[in-house]
């Protein structure tokens, strides 16, 4: 049996010894940010108690042994993702930050007017927003390919919209709005086979299923720490060797260079380039030991885990007259994440009344505004799995569920 | 299903009369042609509230929304039309603020206008800092609409700023506070308050000078103009003051003009205790 034990895990996490609104807390935002188990909690003060100082900058002990921690976890990282080698993995905040890195750094650089950013339906604006600058900018063109209905992306779909123009092909592995998975493999060779760079959010990915970076062939793979476990303020930026080699720097400043004039400067080698300023030193180092709990875990057992409660999700929601469920049917296409309506109640008050419940969901547009209108709806209110969620937990969100609908007499004449 | 404590505050959020507001179609759709169209956005949710109104001989002789939003937004806009048909511009002015007081500040329900009598079943919504935005975007729009038509523009657009911060900050501040702020100070020589003394001459409100929050000007005395103790004295008003909140800038003024005199300008309690009958 490789079932997870997620009711153990539980202990891990010190959030779940607090009550909301009397009631024992069912986290059910995971796709927002991640709850950290104690081991992650521990290494962010253990930096800041034991090891702080700044990195790249000294000799004294204390640096040496803080840089030895920060670049073990930008190892760990590249091992997580199998990238060819740490020097592939760039710090940054976040995946937001990792996404406007390869608009400055790289397509400002190699883009010409006219030339296509080409996404998809699907995406979080902070894979869109960086593009409509960079299109007002450089007079780049911004083009979307459609999902169907169920909210997917076919590679067909994404080979009847890429032309020749096309230089970067930028998509999410996983819908953080509907749970859509992507044929990701499939999409980058669509890119390729037209001349064409792939850059990967793996945003909602990289946490919950084995990432293979190599077996892709994704020439960029963004990802944030605080949706795995590890503390907000890191992430990363995966490149492919010779394409970071090819990208100029995004921010200057101390750390990413090599020589300084007056007058000009000489970038550092790769990662650092991209690394101006003091990182994020506690959370960097923390990150580390967010991916060794993941890999206790085991990517595999865990996907299992949360495929086994989406369906168990999705059977909850089908159940019930006046709800409509977004994305695919089939639970093998999606991962932990399940958006929904309540026929006549705004999300937001459906958000409400499962928070009487104790039950933590999203409500809103879930920074993907063009996704929203395109399902002809103002917002959803969803629900996201991860290891720490249980049987239980399914069970609080049908009793929220039943009671959104009686408070609001969903069904009834008015 | 039994109570518990997440329900007794749900009751008290969705008030039977908001979710019969909130399916109530009395004002719902739009108004073609109009006079003042305002439209207004929350980014942080994506609610929307759009308002026509037409005028008659200076009043609203029609208002209508549209848009879409929770139950808490919907039901705050929807009182809000009934509240303004047949009133004037100056009116909804009126209403925007006491609304906006209310939820706010928590203001009393009976300081509600009678006209907004049915917005104190929004008072629920106050232990909720996220909602109150919900309830308040309605009448945000409203504002603005007014204020680009008092400049002769008849469409405007209002977009809600994240969290509730500046609008908590710009909170009304009253001679009260200050009243209250300054009334445990005491003279250090003869320990007694310097309100009681009569030493406080006055007292102004303006906003300050930069950013959000209010300038205090007060104006006080001292017992004599030689007291060893005044520079003391004067910095436990000042700080008295600027930890009153939203209170950006202080100053304390000193004047002897008139001079001090106890006998005219004490309390009968500071008189007795002083020993002046």
């Amino acid at each position: 049996m490789s079932a997870f034990d997620a009711a153990r895990a539980r202990a891990d996490f010190p959030i779940f010894n607090r009550r909301v609104r009397g009631k024992p807390l069912v986290y059910l935002d995971s796709a927002a940010t991640t709850q950290k188990p104690n081991s992650v909690i521990k290494a962010l003060t253990a930096y800041y108690e034991r090891t702080n100082a700044n990195i790249h900058r000294g000799v004294h002990t204390l640096a040496e042994e803080g840089e030895k921690v920060i670049e073990e976890s930008r190892a760990k990282a590249a091992r997580f993702v199998n990238a060819e080698s740490p020097s592939n993995m760039v710090f940054v905040r976040n995946t937001t930050e990792a996404i406007n890195l390869v608009a400055h750094g790289w397509a400002r650089k190699h883009m010409r007017p006219g030339e296509e950013v080409l996404v998809t339906e699907l995406e979080h604006h902070s894979n869109l927003v960086p593009w409509q600058l960079l299109a007002k900018d450089k007079g780049v063109r911004l083009r979307q390919v459609p999902v169907d209905a169920e909210g997917r992306v076919t590679a067909e779909a994404a080979r009847r919209t890429i032309t020749p123009k096309t230089r970067l092909f930028a998509f999410s592995a996983m819908s953080n709005a509907l749970g859509t998975l992507s044929p990701v493999a499939d999409l980058v060779k669509v890119a390729h086979d037209s001349g064409a760079l792939a850059l990967v959010d793996g945003a909602q990915w990289v946490p919950h299923m084995k990432t293979d970076v190599r077996a892709w062939g994704c020439d960029f793979l963004a990802f944030s720490g605080h949706k795995m476990l590890a503390p907000a303020g890191v992430g990363f930026l995966y490149g492919k060797p010779e394409v970071l080699e090819k990208m100029d720097p995004f921010l200057g400043g101390g750390g990413m260079i090599q020589e300084v004039w007056f007058e000009r400067s000489t970038w550092n080698t790769v990662p650092h380039r991209f690394e101006a300023g003091t990182p994020s030193l506690g959370d960097c180092a923390a990150f580390g030991a967010a991916v060794d709990y993941l890999e206790a875990c085991g990517m595999d057992a865990l996907r299992a885990h949360e495929e086994a409660l989406t369906l168990k999700l999705l059977e909850v929601l089908r159940g019930e007259a006046g709800v409509t469920v977004y994305g695919p049917s089939d639970p093998k296409e999606r991962g932990g994440v399940v958006s929904f309506n309540v026929e006549g109640v705004h999300p937001h008050d459906v958000g409400q009344v499962f928070d009487s419940e104790g039950v933590a969901v999203r409500v809103g547009h879930h920074c993907c505004q063009p996704l929203m209108r395109k399902l002809q709806t103002g917002g959803t209110a969803r629900a996201s799995l991860y290891l720490y969620n249980t049987e239980e937990d399914v069970a609080a969100f049908a009793r929220g569920l039943k009671k959104v609908k009686e408070f609001f007499k969903v069904g009834a004449k008015a | 299903m039994a109570m518990n404590e997440g329900d007794s505050e749900l009751q008290e959020l969705y008030r039977d009369v908001l979710v019969d507001y909130y399916k109530d179609d009395t004002h719902k759709g739009r108004l073609d042609p109009h006079d003042v169209h305002a439209h207004g956005v929350n980014p942080v949710c994506g609610d929307e509230v759009e308002l026509t109104l037409r005028l008659k001989a200076g009043k609203v002789s029609e208002i209508r929304y549209g848009g879409h939003g929770c139950v808490i937004s919907r039901a705050s806009v929807a009182m809000l039309c009934e509240a303004l048909e047949g009133g004037t511009l100056a009116d909804a002015r009126r209403l925007a603020a006491a609304f906006k007081t209310f939820m706010l500040d928590k203001g009393p329900a009976d300081d509600l206008p009678e006209a907004l009598g049915e917005a104190a079943a929004l008072a629920g919504v106050r232990k909720f800092p996220l909602r109150v935005k919900c309830a308040l975007l309605g009448w945000n729009t409203l504002l603005q609409g007014l204020e680009g038509f008092s400049h002769g523009g008849h469409e405007a657009e209002y977009t809600d700023t994240p969290l509730c911060q500046p609008e908590a900050k710009m909170k009304t501040l009253t001679f009260k506070q200050i009243g209250d702020a300054v009334g445990p100070v005491k003279d250090p020589e003869i320990h007694i308050s310097i309100a009681e003394l009569g030493l406080i001459y006055g007292a102004e409100i303006k906003p300050a000078a930069e950013g959000e929050g209010h300038r205090v000007k007060l104006t006080m005395s001292l017992t004599s103009p030689a007291c060893p103790y005044g520079p003391m004295l004067l910095a436990s008003v000042h700080g008295a003051l600027a930890k009153i909140p939203g209170v950006r800038d202080v100053d304390v003024d000193l004047s002897f003009s008139p001079v001090w005199d106890p006998r005219a300008m004490a309390s009968e309690e500071a008189k007795d205790q002083l020993g002046i009958f």
